[in-house]
């Protein structure tokens, strides 16, 4: 069996690559949810996640043509 | 991991220090196989205990159901006897190499009778690792949980050490089954960051939603309430055809039980056995029914077509003729009989005179065409009439063959039913009034199984009723996004959220469908491997089902895990947990040992044969804790033609009550085992 981490690391890199076929909004988000949640407990990601959410929506705002 | 040693001091049934030492396997040919064999109660599950309790801390396993802590009991009882009221340190010594590192892995313990009861706390914990250069480092005691754990994760850890009743668990098809395989395949793709990702999404979405209930009135916030109720009623769905699910799972079971002591009734036994083969019938049956009708559905929703099929022949039958006269496409272009009428000369040069005849002629050339676009439109109605005329007549074709096809079905299953009913009367009917009794009581059940399939169809339905609902209220709420182009930053970002959680749930779902058919075809080349002759020519490949559960096909590719035996359901098992294995290790030889407690319980001889050829060559390493009528004269001739058998250790009672291990040479254990004659 492969060590731990390089197992989690690959999954990581394949999960991020998977979200890449979602508009990018969509797939900075999920992509940090996923990171967030390597080392973090699910409350706390949820939190760090509202504050990103609110950032990504507003600048996805003010990109609009 | 390769174990090396695992010394017992003054622990459960083991007084003093005693030490088993495996076979290593060195070079990956190497004899790797070492057996620990033992009477029932003699403590082989003694040493699989001390194992899990020098690597995790833990006193109780799976196998412990309900017993109280109180109960598990780790010092030594006859140790403490002796010592007079004293306290007695029980220890457990694992010595392990892990990627090239080895490890001194010790825990104890110290326990002290007091009054009527044995009072046990932790002594040390101590890990000490030598890196390949030899140089050696005591891990701290608060790094030594995590240091075990990046080498055997203890979410997987039963599928590398396990016990008989583990591999009884895999193969029935409960929900508790279904979790267990959820969770090993969780803990297999190290999916946990994906799984938090998707709960923290989740949340967000709730919180958004609940905000915008009370923030908000417009279309959009109520278009994100009907969503929101939609995914609530999907989920209780969801848990509604689990519960009937585990419902039928329970009564087919019990129906089973009933069959077996049925058929322990003589007179009775070749009416059973027709009636199995027929319920067999009825069920394959069934099934086809069910089938017809799933491929009518595209039909149903194209038979509308049908009913206005007079019309569209009309028309089609119209426009056609007109075609077919050449009034569409017109043989001379309009404009060009307009351009000739106006200069009043003939294409070929001659004057065109009123009232003359080629002049008649031209004019009812004229008559005859209609405008260019005109023209287009009616070809492309013909087209389109064409191909609705055609294909009505298809459909119609395929509707009465399939009508006819069910027809027959139906036929056929209400005679089965009825076929079956008399052989149930004639049964019942039996002068046994067990064997009556019993009918009675089978027909209660099959009653029960008719129900529940009714309100799982039933179930299945809302289910996809919601799901088409779910589509159809995100088409209504990017609709409305559009509409409200200057939407509130609210909405904007509960509909972002809602998008992320949906994008993380399908990346979750396509993983666990890649890693699902992988496993399937990892588990069947094993299964088949390990399969006798007999049953390798009928069960062909092992599927892992969308809700986790595992599934058998047969030669013609029908599901047959309903009919086989309880040990080639074993067998799939260890097929399904060394394939778990196989891709844990991304499909190279395992590195990881597998300790397995009584596995052999229900397998055939060739089964046993052929798990004993195979185990040690897909495991780096072998542990078997035998009972004497799992490991006799025969699987030991077996497992000594692998060459792959390093060690033998008994489990002999003591004078005291404990137990003492005791290694045999492997030329001298024929004589200790039972042959197959007085096994039997």
């Amino acid at each position: 069996m492969r060590g731990n981490e390089t197992s989690v690391a690959d999954v990581n890199q394949l999960i991020l690559a998977k979200l890449q076929q979602y508009r990018p909004a969509v797939a900075a988000l999920a992509s940090q949810a996923v990171l967030l949640a390597n080392d973090l407990p699910v409350d706390d990601v949820a939190e760090s996640l509202e504050a990103l959410l609110r950032d990504i929506a507003r600048r996805e705002e003010l990109d609009k043509p | 991991m390769i174990l090396h040693s695992l010394a017992l001091t003054n622990f459960r049934q083991f007084r003093g220090e005693q030490k088993i030492v495996f076979a290593e396997g060195a070079g990956g040919t190497g004899p790797n196989v070492t057996v620990i064999f033992g009477e029932n109660g003699r403590g082989k599950t003694g040493v699989f205990r001390g194992l899990m309790f020098a690597l995790y801390g833990e006193r109780r396993l799976t196998q412990d159901g309900d017993v109280p802590d109180t109960e598990l009991q780790l010092v030594n009882t006859a140790a403490l006897e002796a010592n007079g009221g004293k306290p007695v340190r029980t220890l457990v010594e694992l010595d392990f190499t892990h990627r090239g590192n080895r490890y001194l892995l010790r825990r104890a313990i110290e326990g002290v009778r007091d009054a009527d009861r044995v009072l046990e706390e932790l002594d040390e914990v101590y890990l000490q690792r030598t890196d390949p250069h030899g140089n050696t480092k005591v891990v701290n005691v608060a790094d030594v949980g995590r240091t075990v754990q990046t080498v055997l994760d203890p979410r997987v850890r039963e599928y590398f050490l396990f016990d008989g009743e583990k591999i009884e668990r895999l193969t029935r098809a409960s929900i508790e089954q279904r979790h267990e395989i959820s969770r090993g395949i969780r803990n297999l793709l190290s999916v946990d960051a994906l799984d938090g990702a998707i709960k923290a999404s989740a949340k967000l979405v709730r919180s958004l939603d609940g905000q915008l209930a009370t923030q908000s009135t417009g279309e959009l916030a109520r278009c994100f309430r009907r969503l929101r109720e939609n995914e609530d009623a999907q989920e209780k769905a969801r848990g509604d055809l689990e519960t009937l699910a585990e419902e039928t799972n329970r009564a087919r079971t019990e129906k089973t039980k009933v069959d077996q002591e049925l058929d322990k009734i003589g007179g009775i036994r070749h009416l059973l056995e027709t009636r199995h083969q027929k319920e067999l019938d009825l069920a394959g049956f069934r099934q086809q029914s069910s089938d017809l009708l799933a491929g009518m559905k595209q039909y149903v929703v194209r038979a509308a077509g049908l009913l206005v099929a007079p019309c569209v022949d009309r028309a089609f039958a119209h426009i056609d003729k007109q075609k077919q006269r050449g009034e569409i496409p017109s043989e001379i272009r309009r404009d060009l009989i307009e351009r000739l009428l106006e200069e009043h000369r003939c294409i070929c040069g001659r004057e065109l005179r009123e009232g003359t005849k080629p002049h008649a002629a031209i004019l009812e050339w004229q008559a005859r065409t209609s405008e260019v676009s005109l023209q287009d439109a009616a070809l492309n109605l013909w087209r389109h009439l064409s191909e609705v005329h055609h294909r009505a007549a298809d459909d119609a074709a395929q509707i009465e063959k399939c009508l006819l096809q069910y027809g027959l079905l139906r036929n056929r299953i209400e005679t089965l039913q009825r076929e079956l009913e008399a052989l149930g009367a004639q049964i019942s009917g039996s002068e046994r009034q067990d064997a009556s009794r019993l009918e009675a009581h089978r027909e209660r059940i099959e009653e029960k199984l008719r129900n529940l399939e009714a309100q799982s169809l039933n179930q299945q339905q809302t289910l996809s009723e919601l799901l088409t609902q779910n589509e159809q209220l995100k088409a209504q709420l990017e609709e409305e996004r559009r509409k409200s182009a200057r939407s509130d930053e609210l909405s904007r970002r509960a509909f972002l959220i809602r998008e992320t959680r949906d994008a993380l749930q399908e990346t979750f779902a396509s993983f666990t469908q890649e890693v699902r058919d992988h496993l399937g075809q990892l588990a069947t080349g094993l299964f088949r491997e390990l399969l006798d002759a007999e049953s390798r020519a009928n069960l062909r490949t092992i599927i892992v089902n969308e809700d986790y559960s595992l599934q058998v096909l047969d030669r013609w590719g029908q599901p047959f895990l309903a009919n086989i035996s309880a040990g080639q359901r074993q067998v799939m098992s260890i097929a399904f947990i060394a394939a778990l294995a196989k891709a844990a290790a991304r499909d190279t030889r395992l590195e990881m040992p597998l300790f397995m407690d009584t596995p052999f319980g229900r397998l055939s001889a060739e089964h046993r044969q052929n798990l004993i050829a195979k185990i040690p060559e897909f495991a780096a390493q072998w542990v078997l804790l035998a009972t004497d009528t799992e490991f006799r004269r025969q699987e030991a001739q077996w497992l000594k033609a692998s060459g792959r058998w390093g060690r033998f250790y008994r489990l002999r009672p003591a004078r005291d009550g404990a137990t003492k291990i005791e290694e045999v040479d492997i030329k001298a254990v024929p004589a200790l085992l039972r042959d197959e004659a007085s096994s039997s």
